[in-house]
């Protein structure tokens, strides 16, 4: 069987009757984002390669629990990537990440794809290329706080203590941005499968 | 809470910006909510594409073949729970600033409180013998008072104490190794071994005749200490001997840089 073709919910249906075959399909289609993700977030190399080994026997385990009207499989894959990263970097009270305001959160996206990137498959590129483009339509100190909260960690408390903001004005910017990455998203998706 | 509260919090959620009160009530309201439950969809679809804006960069080749050796040892043994991450704990600075966590995330159930009070005779002895370790000694005091909270409630069975040495790259090196052979989890205590500079990490290694496995990284402070808990992902009766090396910062997926301590578990 040729699993290459298969989409990302076949390979899962095929997954929880214990296709190895079909584990490893979706794991060469999500590693790279499951591990940068990891990275991102932790900051190591090696406990980053554990998350990713631990999202993907996640998959393994409970791969029958996944609900393709509910969720993408990539955006559940991604989503418990990036739960266990949190609750690592919370429970290590670490603030380790290479992703600070120093790298330019307020002004840019750091380490935003590049279309060249001769790796990536060509759905992948489209989709990489519409969340950077939609991510920075969003305003600059909109956008720095939903990526301290998502890559950092950060509660609304932890950002505006950082910030030295008031608590309400974080909370308000994380729900305009969001509401306008959503807009953003819809809008520049019409046509592609990317929401 | 009601839908106009929850409607507000419920992008944040999606981020995980919510702090764990405000998410339980959230939680709480979407399950029975179905249209802050719709919404609720729609932002995690929206945060779930948030990866796909970064730069992303590819694992060590090794992990596919781990990943399935992994599942495959889980196949052979059904039962068996997923093994927890295998992360090193950073040690405390020295003037502890930073609270160390009350307990080990991980379930740290193979060294338990004998661990404790042989390591506060080792070094109640350390401070009688060695006046010049006082200051040592007093690191590790005020380390075991915070430790204590860490380790409170666990038990302790037939913990064993391996004794690191520093090699020619760090003769002033000593560490200990609190562990239980048939446990997969052990608690490493260094001493003397100086810190390293920016770029680089210590990292620990379970050692067998084919294998190499990283019990994790970790720094010392300007004395020289570190303690780190280590989790292996198979009981350490299976290993021969563990070594700690110098690696870029961040770990390696195997030992590439000089080695600096080394122990015989057998």
């Amino acid at each position: 069987m040729d699993y290459s073709v298969l989409s990302d919910n076949d390979l899962l249906n095929l997954t929880v009757k214990r296709d190895k075959d079909a584990l490893g399909e979706l794991y060469d289609r999500y590693v790279r984002s499951v591990y940068s993700l990891a990275y991102k977030i932790i900051g190591n190399r090696v406990v980053a390669e554990e998350i990713a080994q631990e999202v993907f026997i996640s998959a393994w385990q409970k791969s029958d629990t996944f609900n393709p009207s509910l969720a993408k499989a990539s955006t559940w894959l991604l989503s418990i990537a990036h739960h266990k990263s949190i609750d690592h970097k919370r429970r290590l009270s670490e603030r380790t990440t290479k992703v600070s305001l120093n790298d330019g959160y307020a002004g840019h996206f750091p380490q935003l794809w590049e279309e060249n990137d001769p790796t990536a498959h060509l759905w992948e590129q489209e989709k990489r290329m519409l969340i950077g483009k939609a991510l920075k339509q969003i305003p600059d100190n909109q956008r720095e706080v939903i990526l301290l909260a998502y890559f950092e960690g950060m509660t609304h408390n932890d950002i505006a203590g950082k910030l030295s903001l008031p608590l309400g004005t974080v909370k308000t910017r994380i729900r305009l941005g969001m509401f306008k990455l959503k807009d953003i998203l819809l809008h520049e998706s019409e046509g592609s499968a990317l929401l | 809470m009601n839908c106009e509260e929850a409607k507000e919090l419920i992008p944040s959620y999606s981020i995980g910006a919510l702090d764990k009160e405000e998410a339980g009530k959230l939680e709480e309201h979407i399950a029975n909510c179905p249209e802050c439950s719709a919404l609720y969809l729609e932002f995690v679809e929206v945060a779930g594409h948030i990866p796909f804006a970064l730069q992303d960069t590819a694992p060590s080749p090794e992990l596919k073949e781990r990943l399935f050796a992994r599942i495959d040892q889980l196949e052979e043994t059904p039962t068996e729970a997923v093994l927890p991450l295998r992360i090193a704990y950073t040690p405390p600075s020295a003037d502890y600033a930073t609270p160390v966590p009350s307990r080990l995330p991980w379930g740290f159930t193979a060294v338990g409180i004998a661990a404790v009070m042989i390591l506060a005779v080792w070094i109640g002895t350390l401070h009688t013998r060695l006046a010049q370790l006082e200051d040592r000694y007093n690191i590790v005091s005020s380390s075991l008072e915070q430790q204590s909270e860490m380790l409170e409630g666990m038990t302790g069975t037939a913990t064993l104490v391996k004794g690191l040495e520093g090699t020619n790259m760090a003769p002033e090196a000593k560490g200990m190794m609190f562990l239980s052979p048939s446990n997969t989890d052990a608690l490493l205590v260094i001493f003397g071994l100086p810190p390293v500079t920016g770029d680089k990490t210590y990292q620990l290694w379970l050692i067998t005749d084919s294998t190499r496995v990283s019990g994790g990284t970790f720094t010392t402070n300007e004395r020289g200490y570190a303690m780190t808990a280590v989790e292996a992902p198979m009981p350490l009766k299976n290993f021969q001997s563990v070594g700690v090396t110098t690696e870029p910062k961040g770990g390696s997926t195997w030992p590439s840089g000089e080695r600096v301590m080394a122990a015989n578990l057998r």
